[in-house]
Order: C-alpha cells, then sequence, then structure tokens
C-alpha cells in the first residue's frame, strides 16, 4: 500500500476512526493489528518476515536480560568474597555471553536482510568473474523483496545492541515489541527509530487532542504536496532526461542534476512529513529525520541534516564500535608511528569511514553504483579534512567567514557537490555516471537550452510554474522554520487563516496533483479531454 | 467545544461544496468536441418512456440507424442507447437499466463488439459509463469494464480522473458547469449529412482464431435471458459498414448462435443492395459509418421488417406521441438544415465534431 | 605525501568499480522483427513518413477513422503486402505489415507457402501456440505465422504499442 494510494487514505481513515472509540488501553493493540494489516496488503507471505525478526529479537533479548540479571545477583550476593580481580573475571565471562547471544541475533537478521536483498548482486558479480574464464552463468534467485526489511531490520538491530550496552530497557512483551518494529508509518521509508524514544509514546494512552491531531493532518497535507504536486510532476522531466543519456548530455547533466535534487528532497521529506504526520495524528512522536539539509555548508553539516536517523545509526551502531575496537586501536597506534605530521591520528578515522560509508553505500541499494557512491562521500568528507590548514589560511587572509554571500556561496558549494555525488543514483552505471559528469565539462550544448529543450522534457509551461512556486513554497517554509514551528505560528492566527491553510493545501493537491490517469503523459488520446 | 464542533462542520461542508463544484467544472461537457459522450446521458431527458425499439451498441447503431424515419414511416417509436465503442458487457448492463424505465417490444443488440473479449480502453470507457445514472448496473459495468489502470474511486468522484483539465478549460466547461447542455441527438442518433465515399476497402488480415470468446457468449446469454424474462424480443444485428473486417467465421458464428437460441439475426452487410445503400454518397467517412441519407435507407428498410416480423402498432394515431414526436421531428429537420448550411459556409460540419480537411 | 597517499586510495577504490555490473535497467535499445522490401526497412513503432518515402507509391490506400478521437489508422497496400499504421500525436507509426501472398519474404527469408519446418528452422521453437498459429516475440514486436495444414497461408508483423 503506498502512501499515495485511495486504499491507504482508506485505510487510515478507519484505524483513526477506531483508535478514538476504543478503549484508550487497546489503542497500542489497534496500531500493531494495522500494522500487520497494511503490511500484507503488500503480500501476506511478507508477515513470516516480521514474525521472524520480532521473535528472534525477543528471545535473544530475553537472554540477555536473564544473564544481565543473573550477573547483578550474583555479584551482589558475593560483594564481600570476591577479589576484584574475579569480579572483572566474572564480567568478562558473562559480557561475553551476551556477545554470543547478540552475535546470533545480528547474523540471523542482517543474514536475512542479506540474502534477500544481496543475493543476485552477489551472483552477478560471480557471473562476471565466471565470463571471464567462460564459465557457465548461475542463474540469479529473485528473490522477493520485503517492503522495508532494511529500515525495520536496522531499527530491531538498533534496540538488541541498545539491550547489550544496557543502555535500553528490555521489552518484556513480545506483542509491544512486535508493534515497535513494525510500526506502520514507519516501515516504508523510515525514520529509524530508537526504543527509547518511541516507546515514550508509542504505547501510550492518547486522549483526542484536537490541537495535536489537526497539526498531524496539516504535516500530511504537506506531505502529499510536496510529493504528489513538486515532486511526482517534475519526475517525469527527470526521467526523460536520464532515460536517454546519449541525447542529454553536457549542460543537461546539470539540468538533471538540480531537478533530481528537487525531486529527491520533495520525494523524500514529503514522504517523511506523511510519516510523523500520521503518527502524530495517533499520538505517536517519531524524530524528525530532515533539518533543511540544502541549507547546509559543508557536506559533513549535510550529512548531519539529511537522512538524519540513517546517518546516526551507522554512527552509534558501526562507526563507534569500529572506532573502540580492539584491533583499530592497535592500527591506530601503528598508524601514528608510521605516518607523520599528524596524518597518522587520522588515517585510522578514515579507513573507519570508508568502512562505514562502504556500508551506507551497499545500505542504499545492492549495486556498485551505490557503494562507489558512498566511497565518493567518504572520499570527500576525507579530502576535505585534509584541507582545513588551506581554509585555515584563507580565512585568515580573506575575511569573508560569516558574512552572508560566503554563507550562500558555501550553501551553493554544498548543493552542487551533493547533486554531483547523487549523479550515480540516476544513471545507475558507473563508467555512465563518471562519463556523464565530465560531459558536463566537455560538451558546449547550452545554446540548446533557449531552443526550448526544456519544454521537451515532458513538462509544458504551465508545470514549470507549478514546479517553481512549490520550490518557493518550500523555501519559504523552511525560512520561517528556522525561528520557529510553522504549524504553532498558523495556530496563533485567526480561524479564517487556519481553514484557508488547509483549504488551499488540500484543492491544491487534488487540483494540481500529477496523480490518476489523465495524468499519464503517455496517453495522447487524453489531449482531447 | 461546541464552537469547534460548529467551525469543523462548517469547514467541511465548505471544502465538500468546492470539491463538488470543482468536479462539474472540470468534468468534460462533450458538447462542441466530442459529442459521442453525451449519448448515454441524453436517455433520461425523454418525457415518457414508451418506445417500441431500443437499439443497443457502438457508433454502428448510433450512426446508421434514424429514429426519426422509423417514425415518420411507420410510426415506431425507438431510441437509440449507443455509444463509441460500447463493449459487450457494457451494452448488457444498459439493457438491464433501460429495462428499469420501460419494457420496449424489441430490443437490437450490433454484435460487431463480440470482437472485444477484454477491457479495451480508459477513454471509451468514460464516454460510455460516466453518463449513467448511478444504479447496480452502473457498477457492474464499472467492474466490468475497468482496464488495469482505472480505479473505482475515479469513477465515483470523477473530478480526480479530470483535475488535470483546469489547464484546458474553455467557455463550455463554464457555460454547462450546471447543466443546459442543448439537445445532441435524436433519440440517440448523431446525425451526419457530409459524404465521404468509398471505392475499395483493403482486404482483412487473417486471424489465427475467430471463435469469439467465452466472456462475451456468456453476456450475449445473459441479454437473451434477460429479454426472455422480460417478455422482449431480441434481435442481433450487424450494420452494413464496410470496415472494421467482419469475417465469415464471426458472421457464421452468430447465425448458429440465433438459431439455437431462437432469436433474430440479420447481417445488413448482405442487404446492401436491397437496402439500396450507394457507399459513394451514403457514408460520411469511407464505409465506417452510414450518414444521413444511408440511415434513413437502413431505417425504412429495417423498419419495414419490424412491423411484418413483430406487428409494433403504429403509434401516429396517437395525440399525445403525434404531439411529441412532431416536437422531436422538428428538431431533427432544423438541424439536418442547419448542417447543410454549415457544408456550403465552411466545407464541414463545423459544428458537429467533424474536423477541417 | 599525505595527499598522494589518499589520492591513490581514492582511485584504486574507483578503478575497481569500473566493471560490469549486473545492470537491471539495460540502456542498450531492444531488436525487434524488421520487414525489409523495396530496399527500405520496415520496423514496428517507427515513424512512418521515411518509410512510405522508400516504399514508393502505394496500390491503395485506406483511412478509417476511430470511434469518437482524432486520428486514423491507416492502410498501404502494396505489391504483396499491407502496412498498417496508427496515430501518435500528429505523427503516424507503424502498426503491423501483412504479408499477402508470396512474392515476398520475411527478412530471415520465410514466405506464404512454406511449412512449419522452415519456420521453426527460420525462427527456433520459442513461440506461443494459439489455435495452431506461432507467434515469435522480439523486443516491442510480434511475428505471427498462421498455418493451413502444414503451409503459412499468412504471416503479420505487429508492434507492441504497450
Amino acid at each position: 500500500m503506498y502512501f499515495t494510494s485511495y486504499q491507504f487514505a482508506l485505510f487510515l481513515l478507519i484505524l483513526f476512526i477506531a483508535y478514538y472509540l476504543v478503549k484508550k488501553k487497546y489503542q497500542w493493540i489497534l496500531l500493531l493489528a494495522g500494522s500487520y494489516i497494511f503490511y500484507a496488503f503488500a503480500g501476506i507471505e511478507y508477515l513470516f518476515y516480521f514474525a521472524t525478526t520480532t521473535i528472534s529479537t525477543y528471545l535473544i533479548s530475553q537472554k540477555i536480560k536473564k544473564v544481565k540479571a543473573k550477573q547483578k545477583e550474583y555479584l551482589k550476593a558475593n560483594k564481600a568474597e570476591l577479589s576484584r580481580a574475579e569480579k572483572k573475571e566474572y564480567k568478562k565471562v558473562m559480557k561475553s555471553k551476551q556477545w554470543h547471544y547478540l552475535l546470533a541475533c545480528l547474523l540471523f537478521n542482517f543474514g536475512i536482510l542479506g540474502i534477500v536483498k544481496y543475493t543476485d548482486f552477489m551472483i552477478g558479480n560471480i557471473n562476471g568473474i565466471l565470463s571471464l574464464f567462460n564459465g557457465e552463468p548461475l542463474s540469479f534467485m529473485n528473490f522477493a523483496l520485503p517492503m522495508g526489511i532494511s529500515f525495520y531490520t536496522f531499527q530491531s538491530m538498533g534496540y538488541i545492541i541498545d539491550v547489550y550496552r544496557g543502555t535500553c530497557e528490555v521489552e518484556d512483551n513480545i506483542l509491544k515489541l512486535g508493534l515497535f518494529i513494525s510500526f506502520f508509518p514507519q516501515v516504508i521509508q523510515g525514520p529509524i527509530s530508537r526504543f527509547k524514544d518511541l516507546s515514550q509514546t508509542l504505547y501510550q494512552e492518547h486522549d483526542f487532542d484536537l490541537k495535536n491531531i489537526s497539526f498531524g493532518l496539516q504535516r500530511v497535507l504537506w506531505g502529499f504536496f510536496k510529493k504528489l504536486v513538486i515532486a511526482d510532476r517534475i519526475l517525469v522531466a527527470v526521467n526523460t532526461l536520464i532515460g536517454d543519456p546519449a541525447t542529454y548530455d553536457g549542460i543537461f547533466v546539470l539540468v538533471g542534476m538540480i531537478y533530481y535534487a528537487i525531486e529527491l528532497y520533495a520525494d523524500f521529506t514529503g514522504g517523511i512529513d506523511i510519516t510523523i504526520g500520521v503518527a502524530q495524528m495517533f499520538g505517536v512522536h517519531l524524530t524528525e529525520n530532515f533539518d533543511r539539509p540544502y541549507f547546509s555548508k559543508d557536506i559533513a553539516e549535510y550529512w548531519r541534516r539529511w537522512h538524519i536517523t540513517m546517518g546516526t545509526w551507522f554512527k552509534d551502531y558501526i562507526f563507534y564500535p569500529l572506532s573502540v575496537n580492539p584491533r583499530m586501536l592497535k592500527f591506530s597506534n601503528w598508524s601514528r608511528k608510521t605516518f607523520p605530521n599528524g596524518i597518522g591520528k587520522r588515517i585510522p578515522v578514515y579507513v573507519s569511514s570508508f568502512i562505514v560509508w562502504f556500508a551506507t553505500g551497499i545500505w542504499h541499494g545492492a549495486s556498485w553504483n551505490f557503494i562507489v557512491w558512498g566511497l565518493l562521500n567518504a572520499v570527500v568528507i576525507c579530502l576535505s579534512e585534509e584541507f582545513k590548514p588551506f581554509y585555515t589560511w584563507f580565512h585568515s587572509h580573506f575575511h569573508v567567514e560569516g558574512k552572508t554571500y560566503y554563507k550562500i556561496f558555501q550553501i551553493g558549494r554544498t548543493f552542487l557537490l551533493m547533486s554531483s555525488l547523487r549523479i550515480l543514483d540516476c544513471y545507475r552505471n558507473v563508467p555512465l555516471s563518471f562519463a556523464m559528469f565530465g560531459s558536463m565539462f566537455t560538451k558546449w550544448n547550452l545554446p540548446e537550452l533557449w531552443n526550448g529543450a526544456l519544454l521537451n522534457l515532458g513538462l509544458s509551461m504551465l508545470d514549470y510554474i507549478i514546479i517553481i512556486v512549490g520550490v518557493l513554497l518550500m523555501l519559504t517554509v523552511s525560512l520561517i522554520q528556522r525561528k520557529g514551528s510553522v504549524r504553532e505560528k498558523i495556530y496563533q492566527k485567526p480561524v479564517a487563516v487556519k481553514f484557508l491553510v488547509y483549504y488551499v493545501l488540500i484543492f491544491a493537491i487534488v487540483l494540481f496533483g500529477a496523480y490518476s490517469i489523465g495524468y499519464d503523459a503517455s496517453q495522447f488520446i487524453y489531449n482531447q479531454f | 467545544m461546541k464552537k469547534k464542533v460548529i467551525i469543523i462542520t462548517i469547514s467541511i461542508c465548505l471544502i465538500l461544496s468546492t470539491f463538488f463544484l470543482l468536479q462539474s467544472l472540470l468534468m468534460p461537457k462533450y458538447v462542441s468536441e466530442v459529442p459521442e459522450g453525451s449519448l448515454i446521458a441524453e436517455y433520461y431527458n425523454e418525457d415518457v418512456y414508451d418506445h417500441n425499439v431500443v437499439f443497443v451498441g457502438d457508433c454502428e447503431v448510433y450512426e446508421n440507424f434514424s429514429p426519426i424515419t422509423l417514425w415518420e414511416e411507420y410510426g415506431i417509436k425507438s431510441y437509440i442507447r449507443g455509444s463509441a465503442q460500447q463493449l459487450i458487457w457494457q451494452s448488457y448492463y444498459l439493457m438491464e437499466e433501460t429495462i428499469q424505465y420501460e419494457k420496449p417490444d424489441v430490443i437490437v443488440f450490433n454484435v460487431l463488439s463480440m470482437k472485444y473479449d477484454v477491457p479495451q480502453n480508459e477513454a471509451y470507457n468514460r464516454l460510455n459509463i460516466d453518463g449513467m445514472k448511478w444504479s447496480s448496473s452502473k457498477w457492474n459495468a464499472i467492474q466490468a469494464s475497468m482496464t488495469e489502470e482505472e480505479s473505482v474511486i475515479d469513477y465515483i468522484f470523477p473530478l480526480l480522473r479530470y483535475h488535470q483539465r483546469w489547464s484546458e478549460l474553455t467557455s463550455e466547461d463554464f457555460e454547462y458547469m450546471f447543466g443546459g447542455k442543448p439537445q445532441l441527438s435524436h433519440n440517440g442518433f448523431l446525425m451526419r449529412v457530409d459524404e465521404l465515399g468509398v471505392d475499395t476497402i483493403p482486404e482483412a488480415q487473417p486471424l489465427a482464431d475467430y471463435q469469439f470468446s467465452d466472456n462475451c457468449y456468456e453476456y450475449l446469454d445473459k441479454m437473451v435471458k434477460l429479454c426472455q424474462d422480460n417478455d422482449i424480443k431480441l434481435v442481433l444485428i450487424k450494420a452494413p459498414s464496410l470496415y472494421p473486417a467482419w469475417y465469415d467465421e464471426w458472421d457464421e458464428q452468430m447465425v448458429q448462435y440465433a438459431k439455437e437460441n431462437h432469436v433474430d439475426y440479420i447481417n445488413f452487410l448482405n442487404y446492401i443492395d436491397e437496402i439500396g445503400l450507394d457507399f459513394q454518397h451514403d457514408t460520411y467517412d469511407a464505409g465506417l459509418h452510414l450518414n444521413l441519407s444511408g440511415a434513413e435507407k437502413l431505417s425504412r428498410y429495417f423498419g419495414n421488417y419490424l412491423v411484418e416480423k413483430y406487428d409494433i402498432e403504429d403509434s401516429r394515431k396517437d395525440s399525445d406521441s403525434a404531439s411529441r414526436w412532431a416536437k422531436k421531428v422538428k428538431f431533427y429537420d432544423d438541424m439536418k438544415e442547419d448542417q447543410y448550411r454549415e457544408l456550403e459556409e465552411y466545407g464541414y460540419l463545423k459544428s458537429y465534431g467533424a474536423k477541417e480537411k | 605525501m599525505k595527499k598522494v597517499f589518499i589520492a591513490v586510495m581514492a582511485a584504486l577504490m574507483l578503478v575497481g568499480c569500473g566493471s560490469s555490473s549486473s545492470d537491471e535497467t539495460s540502456q542498450t535499445t531492444q531488436e525487434e522483427f524488421v520487414f525489409e522490401a523495396n530496399g527500405t526497412t520496415v520496423k514496428m513503432n517507427e515513424e512512418t513518413s521515411s518509410i512510405l518515402e522508400g516504399l514508393g507509391k502505394e496500390i491503395e490506400y485506406y483511412e478509417a477513422k476511430s470511434c469518437a478521437f482524432d486520428g486514423m489508422d491507416k492502410t498501404y497496400t502494396y505489391a504483396g503486402f499491407q502496412l498498417i499504421t496508427y496515430p501518435d500525436g500528429d505523427k503516424d507509426r507503424v502498426n503491423s505489415v501483412v504479408l499477402k501472398d508470396d512474392t515476398v519474404s520475411t527478412k530471415e527469408g520465410v514466405c506464404i507457402g512454406d511449412t512449419k519446418a522452415k519456420v521453426e528452422e527460420a525462427y527456433g521453437t520459442d513461440y506461443t501456440e494459439k489455435n495452431g498459429a506461432y507467434t515469435y516475440t522480439k523486443g516491442k514486436s510480434t511475428l505471427e505465422f498462421i498455418f493451413d495444414g502444414d503451409a503459412v497461408s499468412s504471416i503479420t508483423y505487429t508492434a507492441i504499442t504497450k
């Protein structure tokens, strides 16, 4: 069930009404049922994946809990008798036990994810090698990918790691854990929640709070506006540009980059708005996943503001453990001794970064273009670290830091940089992506832009006007948000203004949304209507 | 709290009214462009539902038969519930709906649509179904007709399907927003007086399989049963259109079916000479459809058959019918005059959906 | 030195990724069945203006308007075959080619009257069969052979338009 489908609207309406009619203590059970029904629409066999992850995570968390409890009890009982060394040894053994349980859970669940998502990728690469020796290629397995498997697996594994670390309470009710893992608004595209945060509002009893619900509804409408009016509209042009690289090289690559940047932002943040808004209508609070990322002034900042929960997940569960891993510390010492001038200190960090970015890349998709994309991000981040002395020298001579025009330059530079990296996401083919990027500098076809080429991409003049108005609207909202919540501001205004906000949003979506058959640009016959 | 409830209720009302206003505005009006779209809905404008004969089918019925001729020559009151590329299940459900309004003596069905086994084209679906009033028949017709990309909710709230027309609105959309459309057909007949003759029709390409599908036969069976249950005579016809091809193998199946089910089947293609059709002058699109002259000839011929075979009463004696139909005849003659005038003036039927040559 | 090291590392990463990958969305153009006559190549779904020029004057021409909308299906009859087009905006595209007699043949050398065996020899056995007729699919085109007993009675190229 997609967010932008009629079934979802109906499903949501029924669930919403039931939620506030039912006894408050059963609300979370209703959410669990709703989540499983939502997921079943994709295919009832996929529920098996949910159940497997939930049960395995639950069992392991209970086991770890038992070990921790036993440890506490034992140490308390034998506080006086044991020596420090003995206590340390005992703790080590207990930790090791917990670690083994954790490892089993991680291997099992990441194993499922790995097999389902990455088998065909591995087979493709193996076939590539085999073809060099004229070997018989293996056939692809074509596993059906359960919706959101990357998201819920990471979310549940984050939970079990937190349990292991002791930073999170164990959930003893398997159904409640099941809800945490399968909560329907976030299962499609995140945000990836932490149990500590989500459990604050997921299981509580919720009153019918009109303000909260209307805020949630406004956010949902805003998300639909971004998705249907802006993203799906400009997607037509993006597809035209990407689908014919031979024709659309040179300056058109830049055009495509910018269009895609708009499309991805509107689509992804719009989807998250719907997610968070829907959750809010049920009284559940989800973490923000975006913080006006296109205002970032450098790549490091960008990754703190774009897809935030993914970034923090990799940081907390891969980067930090990796950095403090004994083997990494050993390498770090060696590096410090071997390489001169402080670079020795930075290399281990870079190595960790590359590993994390490799994982990030491959998390996005089972193909080389995503891996290269991830690694290129790492390259840029590391390079910008290396260039720090140069920047310091620059800013000491040219006093532009903090000035508005310089900030705008930084924002523009970061925007273009991130858009360039995203080319790998567009063409899905590594050599082609590099070739197209290069053609921006080697092919001179700027004049073609004035010849109306932009109106031959599937967008009419009216479409462009709508997109521009939409982008300006997004920009305005973002600028206002810097000074506080837009919805709070609306809330202070008189009724007529509040009504107008709903009215305009609803009919902008109904009239200008790029949905339904009438919008299929390839069906010429509709020129009649 | 009460205040909030009132505000919310008023807001919802305002939003709903805007929605339905926009819907009325943005739905295509089918007056000067694609007048075929208005055909189905015009049935509901009739004052009295007392037709002796009802035709059901695709463009081969609404272009080839003239109810006015049937009236003037034989006193037969008829209506043509035809629409563009009407599929057999759509015809069946129209029949079913019509019987809720009246019980004609004869229902005539053009069997060309037996060649279409599955849903074909969303645009034609909309022409054929949007005009129907809501009923279980309409619901069933939608279910049977939807192509893969369609969704029932687009039929319940057509604004969702036509919303992008905001960039194509014409004065017509505003003028006819709340109805008041001019009448375009003559009891379902779309008049064309222009001529485009034909010399030869290309040879039809052979098919791998001439057998009509089970799905279509099922609907044909349903039609037979529906008419039987309501004591109505069903007449199957194949209109004398030269194109698209009507294969002998198809014709044989219909002859056989008619025999087995005790209904009449007439293939007018076999009687072109008797009807007196001249495809140099009696067609406006090189043999696909008859023009006014051709339709009148065919109606004259068929009317005679109907009277002789089914003994349909001559209603010209009934003063009530006579006065109602006199108005229809006047409207028909006026339009004929107007069309000839346009043909003189512009060389083509500008206001009647024709395109400049 | 440090910068060279990083540059080398980066380069190594990138070089390793230049190999071919299992790309689902292939951008190579698919092959299709193609008919040849009078030195002109007729491809399904292709725009017809240059094709018509190459084929020369037709023996017969027929235009059929669709039921309610704009656009004509056009049938051009030539010696031995028919070309049927469909409208796409203000252009016409090839919808099908029907071979009428044995004065013309397919590009692979099969013509009316040939045996089933000859068809299978030229096109293989990867066809779908319906009522005895063989339909081969290649890219966005199909090639259908109807048989009368063991002899080919009709050959039709059709474009897949969706």
